[in-house]
């Protein structure tokens, strides 16, 4: 699933946030994330932290993720269409289980960071990874800028972000060059906000396609799909 | 303008590239009252209207919101509102209204799994509501339905148009899966200037120097609301000469058909080209107008086939209206889903392999 020093774009903590506006592929790299996490041996639970819009989300692919031995904490049966909060319990006693790799899958964009606000304190009285997503081919439709939704996040979680996460792709008709001009929008973002991008995340059919860009990769199996899209794993829409 | 890339791909959810679209199409008022799956687009609307100078307004109900686009309309402004299925349903008396009182106006039906409150799931039950007319009276919605993002956005765009052509509410109607998921598209840079369309001489927007001009839908002689109608009926004869808009793929040759429209052709492109790829004879026909029907363009498919497949995730409300254009000439069987479940491409193949061997036994 990764190269270059497969498992170096792990985190070190026991917790990591993956937060950015819809669109960007957090649940993609939230999914192959934890996956990698787990193929590295590590206790891993991924948790559905999107309850705003309850559209492509984590919890829909609970059961064939849990085939694949990952733990996924979403919310149960037919509150998960549910656009209120409906939100298991397990979530702050697994963000509290510092032996175990908790993965959160936060939706909604910068109205997703009030939920997680309330785990900050959980979160923050340990370490902790929060990373944006950034696809430079997805315009924020709240027409925030990337600092501007830093600030919006940080203010709104008490969290500190620790780096990006460079995503770049146009979905089926991604090609070689959106993925390098758009890793060269992504490091200068990184450079401008004083973060670091913590890895580069693509799809494992464009592997070829990653150029050496000085931070580990992680390639996604994609699992987000529509109906239509051949290799579904999902017998009907939801 | 909006701040949005224009002229090079982006990603985009399917109810901000209507919303957008909406603008660029020099619409200025948008009235709306909340419901999922279709809550992005007031979003959009609440966020990217100012930058326009144009009015966005959370009504207290869907009513209130498609009567204060009965005022707009009135006043010449291009206006829209958008909702989902059972607030749709909330706005038939106020689209009633528009069409009797020769307004134009776009409507979005981001459709979700029916009747009743239903599910917010993917669905196309509202095919009868919205080709049949919906609410009370004589009159038609012109309806168009999208099957991408990039559709989303043309055919919104053009709906204006077609909206002030025919004076008479436009019908967008698309469902949970097309409201949400993103797709790349591309934004033209032209964009429609509202102040340089042609003046709507009918509109109730200031009668200085000029005769007074009057909106109504009532009429209480019954001659003058019968030749009110007929000057409207004219109209959708009218549109059913040159609205009529469908799209083919593979049909050259094919022995079976399948007709369907937005997600369910979606469903089907992938079902027909796995049914190729195993021999199969098997073409699509889209209705990318609902209504006006296609009614030429699939008798005259009807002629050419062995049998047409009707996919629609309803329960037989499209296929009625094929059979009626067919009209025996060929078996026209129907695959429907309900309740917000989609039809796969594998239940899809299935039923034409089941049509194919039926047409070979």
């Amino acid at each position: 699933m990764t190269r270059r020093g497969a498992g170096d774009f792990l985190s070190p903590h026991p917790v990591v946030a993956f937060i950015g506006p819809f669109g960007t592929g957090k649940t993609e790299i939230a999914i192959s994330y934890s996956l990698a996490s787990l193929a590295a041996g590590r206790e891993t639970c991924l948790v559905d932290l999107d309850v705003v819009t309850p559209y492509f989300r984590v919890g829909d692919y609970r059961e064939a993720l849990a085939r694949e031995g990952l733990q996924v904490i979403a919310a149960p049966g037919a509150l998960a269409s549910f656009e209120n909060p409906a939100l298991p319990p397990e979530i702050g006693e697994a963000i509290e289980q510092r032996e175990m790799h908790t993965v959160l899958d936060v939706g909604g964009d910068v109205r997703g960071a009030q939920l997680l606000g309330a785990y900050a304190h959980q979160i923050a009285s340990g370490q902790y990874d929060l990373l944006m997503a950034v696809n430079p081919f997805r315009p924020d439709p709240s027409g925030h800028g990337l600092a501007e939704q830093r600030r919006l996040i940080e203010e709104l979680t008490g969290l500190r972000l620790t780096g990006l996460v460079a995503n770049p792709h146009l979905g089926s008709l991604t090609e070689r060059s959106h993925i390098e001009s758009g890793w060269q929008q992504v490091s200068a973002a990184a450079e401008s906000l004083g973060l670091r991008v913590a890895f580069f995340a693509a799809a494992e059919e464009l592997a070829g396609g990653v150029p050496e860009v000085g931070v580990p990769v992680l390639l996604m199996g994609l699992r987000v799909r529509l109906p239509w899209e051949a290799g579904t794993g999902r017998a009907e829409g939801k | 303008m909006t701040s949005i890339p224009r002229g090079t791909r982006i990603l985009m959810r399917g109810n901000e590239a209507v919303a957008q679209a909406a603008i660029d199409a020099g619409c200025r008022a948008f009235f709306g009252y909340p419901i999922t799956p279709q809550n992005q687009v007031p979003d959009y609307f609440a966020r990217h209207m100012p930058e326009v100078g144009g009015v966005f307004l959370q009504a207290e109900s869907e009513v209130a919101a498609i009567n204060m686009v009965y005022g707009a309309a009135a006043a010449g402004t291009r206006v829209m509102t958008a909702s989902s299925s059972p607030g749709i349903s909330l706005k038939q008396e106020g689209i009633s209204y528009l069409a009797q009182s020769e307004l134009p106006c776009v409507v979005l039906n981001i459709m979700r799994g029916g009747s009743g409150l239903g599910n917010i799931a993917p669905a196309q039950a509202d095919y009868f509501q919205s080709v049949k007319g919906g609410g009370h009276g004589d009159y038609r919605t012109l309806v168009l339905a999208p099957w991408s993002v990039q559709e989303l956005y043309n055919l919104t765009r053009e709906a204006f148009d077609i909206a002030d052509r025919y004076r008479n509410p436009v019908l967008i109607l698309g469902d949970a899966l097309l409201g949400q998921m993103m797709e790349p598209i591309t934004i033209p840079e032209e964009v429609v200037d509202p102040a340089r369309l042609p003046r709507k001489t009918w509109a109730t927007d200031g009668a200085k120097d000029r005769p007074r001009n009057i909106i109504n839908s009532l009429y209480i002689e019954e001659p003058q609301l019968e030749k009110v109608n007929l000057r409207i009926d004219a109209r959708y004869e009218e549109a059913a000469r040159k609205e009529v808009r469908v799209a083919e793929e593979h049909l050259e040759g094919a022995r079976l058909a399948v007709v369907a429209y937005g997600t369910a052709a979606r469903v089907a492109v992938t079902a027909i080209e796995e049914a190729r790829s195993g021999g199969m004879r098997v073409g699509l026909l889209r209705p990318i107008a609902l209504y006006p029907f296609p009614s030429d363009e699939i008798a005259s498919l009807a002629d050419r086939v062995d049998a047409i497949l009707v996919a629609e995730l309803s329960l037989g409300q499209l296929v009625e209206d094929v059979r009626l254009v067919v009209a025996g000439r060929c078996p026209v069987h129907l695959l429907g889903r309900s309740g917000g479940v989609v039809i796969t491409p594998a239940d899809m193949v299935e039923a034409l392999r089941g049509l194919a061997g039926e047409d070979r036994g």
